[in-house]
């Protein structure tokens, strides 16, 4: 569902006439229209009151893929126009009128034109404040920082499309009565705004192309089982392999598994040749040193070494039983290439 | 190029301002009182330098010049940086701004003359027995806005009266006019940052091509300028060695060898910030496909096989085309 917040029901009305909303029965101030797969939420003013409504929904288990603010904004940029309508690109906030550190980037539709807004806790009444705040940003509303801070929690995308409201320097009052005399043309701007763009695709959808990818098949692969640590790394080297290379084809992962091996064997396999596609240098390196390290391992030593190639040691662990065991080991271990093996971790041996 | 313009009311009288809001006349510019009222007092998303870039012109307080960090310069004697301005017209995916300041805004410092001073303490007083360096573009390209800020003249005139001191502008601009104008000297280097052609073209949003900065090289060397190379930072490909050789090859047949004062090689490496920035800014990127790794110092590399490789294999082709090992510096950083 995509739900549509507002601060007021005035803002909503034309989306209230056009869509078939019912109230939801599982969340309080939630209206959904089921077949247009839409949801509408009234926050309230403020930053407190959208932040807790906004977060209390997400956190409800409602399947919310995207949300789209929409509302009215006073200007700080004095050029810019009432009525006229803008995307947001990033929401600041000031307490008190102080500027803030933390700002959220809202996500954006291809053709709406963009500026930036400032969430206040004060409603802004005075020039000498716009002025103070007007390099920050543009616009200035009372919630939309709140929903950033909400769904950048939520991992959930945040658009907003904004309505000038007023963009005088008015008293209090005569701007109240005016957004609410307007309120109608207001919401109509919106909802035209809101239906011309939320259809085409936004600015940030460009990642359903690699989760297409036919390298993910694997994951439900019947002949591989990935544990979940392995189904993320598995995720991470695939999305670095598209950068590179998008024509890859998952029979090339493939060709080196057996039906002899278990599955889990399998997903290995798959997983140090997605590795090799990435690095094959790495991949030439490693081999090099379990190379040096071969004949170790065959009578019966664990190796270790760092899984980053980055420091040079190596550790090695043997249970001796016999003189002559000790004796053979040390042996082997007196005649192990350790120049060597340090030569690979500075670049000079040959790969 | 700038969406705004904002002056601190102090220096907003200086010939030197003046100058510089004379190319911004039809750009709205607003007085402040001091640029770190609004510089980095928000987060601005790093991106928003495409279409929403605002201009800072202020005085530089605090330190004017610092120490520059170990292996940082060519050679054993002192390293420092001055800052005169923060921030870069250009949007290198691996840029190290992008983790630094919270905003992408220009700023131009416009006391030089009080930076002047302390470059001046420093050569006659703290170093008077040694050859002390001096890089400018820590924080923004060197040459990039040279042709509005005007400082290279300033400079030129503050190092001809400093001999035994250096000063280094980088870039990789090639926005030469203004230094052109300049008589060369012995002590004041242009370096050039460069790579391959491709990578360039994939990596270097918005800078001149490799090429293009060559040709520049050239006019520069030509009018009797010294110049240094930086091929750094490097990005590994499965086919590094080609592109470096080529490159290479590309410069000397441009470049006398001779000018060519030193050649700087290093791989490419993030603060811990500086990399969750690339990953955000530029997820697509195909500097991300190689594996990094956070080192014991918190910097994320690529594993150190890997980067020494690189830097050997390089250091191999630059001399085997004919240059000195003393030309040759490695920022091994470890
Ligand atoms: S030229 Fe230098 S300062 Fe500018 S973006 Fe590139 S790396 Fe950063």
């Amino acid at each position: 569902m995509i739900l549509l917040s507002f601060a007021h029901r005035n803002e909503a009305q034309c989306f209230f006439e056009h869509f078939q909303f019912s109230p939801s029965q599982d969340f309080n101030g939630l209206w959904i229209d089921q077949s247009e797969g839409l949801g509408i939420l009234i926050t309230g003013e403020g930053q407190f009151e959208s932040l807790n409504l906004l977060s209390s929904l997400l956190a409800s288990g409602e399947n919310i893929s995207k949300v789209v603010n929409l509302g009215v904004a006073g200007a700080l940029n004095s050029k810019f126009r009432n009525q006229e309508v803008y995307q947001v690109r990033t929401a600041y906030l000031a307490l008190e009128n102080n500027p803030q550190f933390k700002s959220f980037p809202i996500q954006q539709f291809k053709d709406l034109k963009t500026c930036d807004c400032l969430t206040s806790s004060k409603r802004i009444l005075k020039q000498e404040i716009r002025t103070k705040l007007s390099p920050i940003a543009d616009i200035v509303d009372r919630e939309l920082w709140s929903l950033g801070f909400a769904c950048s929690k939520a991992k959930i995308p945040l658009f907003s499309i904004k309505v000038i409201s007023d963009s005088d320097d008015n008293d209090s009052k005569n701007i109240c009565e005016e957004i609410k005399e307007l309120a109608q043309e207001f919401s109509k701007l919106l909802l035209n705004a809101f239906l011309a763009n939320h259809r085409k695709n936004s600015k940030g959808d460009n990642n359903q192309q690699d989760i297409d990818h036919e390298l993910y098949q694997l994951l439900h692969d019947k002949n591989l089982y990935f544990t979940v640590s392995m189904k993320r790394k598995f995720k991470t080297l695939v999305s670095k392999v598209l950068l590179n290379k998008e024509d890859i084809k998952k029979k090339q992962l493939t060709v080196s598994i057996s039906e002899d091996n278990s599955k889990k064997e399998n997903a290995l396999i798959v997983l140090a040749n997605l590795t090799a596609e990435l690095n094959p240098l790495r991949t030439e390196i490693e081999g090099q040193l379990n190379e040096m390290t071969r004949t170790l391992v065959k009578i019966g030593w664990t190796i270790k070494y760092d899984s980053n190639i980055e420091d040079k040691w190596i550790s090695v662990y043997s249970k001796i039983q016999s003189s002559s065991q000790l004796h053979k080991l040390s042996k082997t271990l007196e005649s192990f290439p350790f120049e060597d093996w340090q030569d690979v971790f500075e670049g000079k041996a040959d790969v | 190029m700038f969406n705004r313009v904002f002056v601190e009311e102090d220096i907003l009288n200086l010939p030197r301002t003046k100058k510089i809001l004379e190319h911004f006349k039809n750009v709205d510019h607003e007085i402040i009182h001091r640029i770190d009222d609004y510089f980095g007092r928000v987060k601005k998303p790093y991106l928003q330098k495409r279409d929403n870039l605002n201009l800072y012109i202020g005085k530089k307080r605090g330190q004017l010049v610092k120490e520059a960090p170990n292996a940082y310069g060519f050679g054993s004697d002192p390293h420092y940086y001055f800052i005169h301005s923060y921030n870069c017209i250009y949007e290198c995916e691996y840029c190290y701004l992008q983790g630094y300041f919270n905003s992408p805004d220009i700023v131009f410092f416009v006391n030089h003359e009080e930076i002047g001073e302390e470059i001046k303490r420093l050569s006659l007083e703290v170093h008077k027995e040694k050859r002390p360096w001096f890089h400018a573009g820590e924080f923004s390209d060197s040459l990039a806005l040279s042709h509005i800020t005007s400082d290279i003249e300033f400079y030129f005139d503050l190092f001809k009266e400093l001999p035994n001191s250096f000063l280094e502008f980088r870039t990789k601009s090639v926005n030469t006019k203004d230094l052109l104008k300049q008589k060369p000297l012995e002590n004041i280097i242009i370096s050039f940052s460069l790579s391959p052609s491709e990578r360039t073209k994939k990596s270097d949003l918005g800078c001149p091509s490799s090429m293009t900065r060559i040709k520049a090289m050239r006019k520069v060397t030509n009018a009797g300028h010294k110049i240094a190379i930086h091929l750094d930072p490097i990005i590994y490909e499965n086919n590094f060695e080609e592109k470096y050789e080529e490159l290479i090859q590309e410069i000397l047949s441009s470049v006398d060898l001779t000018k060519i004062l030193y050649i700087s090689v290093g791989v490419v490496r993030f603060t811990k910030d500086v990399y969750r920035q690339v990953t955000q800014n530029y997820p697509k990127s195909d500097l991300l496909a190689m594996e990094f790794i956070k080192t014991a110092d918190g910097k994320v590399r690529y594993p150190r096989p890997i980067r020494m490789k690189i830097l050997s294999k390089v250091k191999e082709l630059l001399l085997k085309n004919g240059f000195k090992a003393n030309q040759v510096y490695l920022c091994m950083e470890d």
